[in-house]
């Protein structure tokens, strides 16, 4: 809508400054509720109160050489850096079909649960399936992930966990 | 720092008005690269491609605790997202309408718009270019093992990114600035004084690599010559002009009028498209770093 006339725009003026009113007093009501609330409340508290993780995790650079390397048609792109994690892009003829990481468990531990009710292995490592990641666990530390976009299989997820150097990632101490 | 939680910064990343039609508008630039996506578990959905409810619960609540962490850098990017985004000031009223959803009349506003003057303009353009590859350093770290790794990394801009530095270079420099942006972006990195009294400088300044202001210009100098050569390859490779940007603008927004100095600044002060798509860019990130932890 476009406003044509003044007084459509004082108009308008008047029920933007009411919701921005009622805007401002959503501290003393009530917002939406939202599935990730308590994750919110759990995160704000101070550092004493939260569950105790380790707050300095290994370099996420130490596990880049141990990622699989681009060959025929696929590309392997860094795309992510972090303490505990390092993330990269797979991608098939230009188009990306699953992110691949290497991340320290010690900094998120929750990750660790899922690896209880494991039953399979590979490479050697105990492995699961969770939503598109197909990962596995290192020296019970690290995991190393591929997560397929729509339309990546399970065994070419399978296929490119075993590309990386999972011994070499065992080897870090 | 905001102190929304991310959950409220996404969910309020709006579906329509000014800023959606200004960017709509810009597809034309980078085909197809832009969706609108909005809503945190919407963002969440989209990006991880399940419908695995214990999967989204499980990434959502890590994205939570991620951003909650200030050692992080994402508050960090946020902010500089929001700081670089000079709209307000004069035209905040129609700012707000359009949050509302609605168009704002470019001639109805045509008096109260004043062009920044070129010299201003050419600052505010190179600091926004700057303060996109700080933002990405805060989002992504610096990846990979080489200058190699980190440029490729840089290449693969996409999506709500490429919109962003696409609306950039169309907004902040071709349409204001006229062909020439680009040297005079070469031109402005050499004058300290003007940085030291530009606002956005002045709030960004302890975040860029430098002991005084002539070292930070200095590293601003650097690091737009090491894109500009990007961007005009950008312009040259579209054939991109100021009249085809408005002639498509025109399409989404009522500018009935062709002085294109007034249509930058018009767009400038009732769209925010700088924060808008750094509030998509880094909630994507976060989802990506996400799937890797959970």
């Amino acid at each position: 809508m476009t406003f044509r006339r003044p007084t459509q725009f004082v108009l308008a003026t008047v029920v933007f400054a009411a919701l921005a009113l009622t805007a401002a007093c959503s501290s003393c009501s009530s917002k939406p509720p939202s599935r990730f609330d308590k994750a919110q409340q759990e995160s704000t508290q101070p550092k004493d109160k939260q569950a105790p993780v380790n707050q300095n995790p290994i370099a996420g650079g130490t596990f880049n050489k141990f990622f699989p390397k681009a060959e025929a048609g696929y590309t392997v792109t860094f795309a992510q850096e972090k303490k505990g994690v390092s993330q990269a892009s797979l991608k098939k003829d230009g188009k990306e079909v699953a992110l691949l990481s290497v991340t320290d468990t010690t900094a998120n531990p929750t990750s660790l649960d899922k690896y209880k009710a494991s039953t399979t292995k590979i490479g050697g490592h105990p492995s699961v399936q969770f939503g598109p990641n197909t990962s596995v666990l290192v020296k019970g530390r690290y995991q190393v992930t591929v997560a397929a976009k729509p339309g990546f299989a399970k065994p070419d997820a399978e296929k490119w966990l075993q590309k990386f150097d999972l011994a070499g990632i065992a080897s870090i101490p | 720092m905001s102190d929304k939680s991310i959950i409220e910064i996404v969910d309020e990343i709006p579906s329509s008005g000014m800023t959606v039609m200004l960017l709509k508008s810009l597809d034309f630039v980078v085909p197809g690269q832009w969706q609108n996506v909005v809503g945190f578990e919407n963002t969440i959905r989209v990006y991880t491609g399940t419908d695995d409810e214990a999967y989204i619960q499980a990434v959502g609540d890590r994205v939570v605790h991620l951003y909650n962490d200030s050692s992080q850098g994402y508050q960090r990017a946020l902010w500089l997202y929001q700081t670089a985004n000079s709209a307000g000031g004069m035209l905040g009223t129609a700012a707000m309408a359009s949050k509302l959803g609605e168009s704002v009349s470019f001639l109805g506003f045509l008096d109260k718009i004043t062009p920044k003057a070129d010299t201003s303009q050419s600052i505010d353009f190179t600091l926004k270019t700057v303060i996109e590859l700080l933002c990405f350093c805060q989002i992504n770290g610096i990846p990979g093992d080489s200058i190699g790794d980190f440029v490729a990394a840089l290449g693969e801009y996409g999506g709500d990114a490429l919109m962003r530095v696409a609306a950039i270079v169309c907004v902040d420099g071709l349409l204001p600035l006229g062909p020439d942006f680009l040297k005079m972006g070469d031109a402005a990195v050499s004058r300290i004084a003007d940085f030291e009294s530009n606002p956005i400088f002045t709030k960004i300044a302890s975040y860029i690599p430098g002991g005084d202001s002539a070292s930070k210009v200095g590293f601003i100098g650097q690091a737009f010559g090491s894109v500009r050569d990007w961007m005009d390859n950008f312009v040259q490779s579209r054939g991109l002009t100021r009249e085809g940007i408005v002639g498509s603008v025109r399409n989404y927004i009522d500018i009935t009028d062709d002085k294109l100095d007034y249509v930058g600044a018009f767009l400038d002060m009732t769209t925010n498209y700088y924060e808008h798509t750094g509030i998509q860019t880094l909630a994507r990130r976060m989802v990506e770093r996400a799937m890797a932890e959970v």
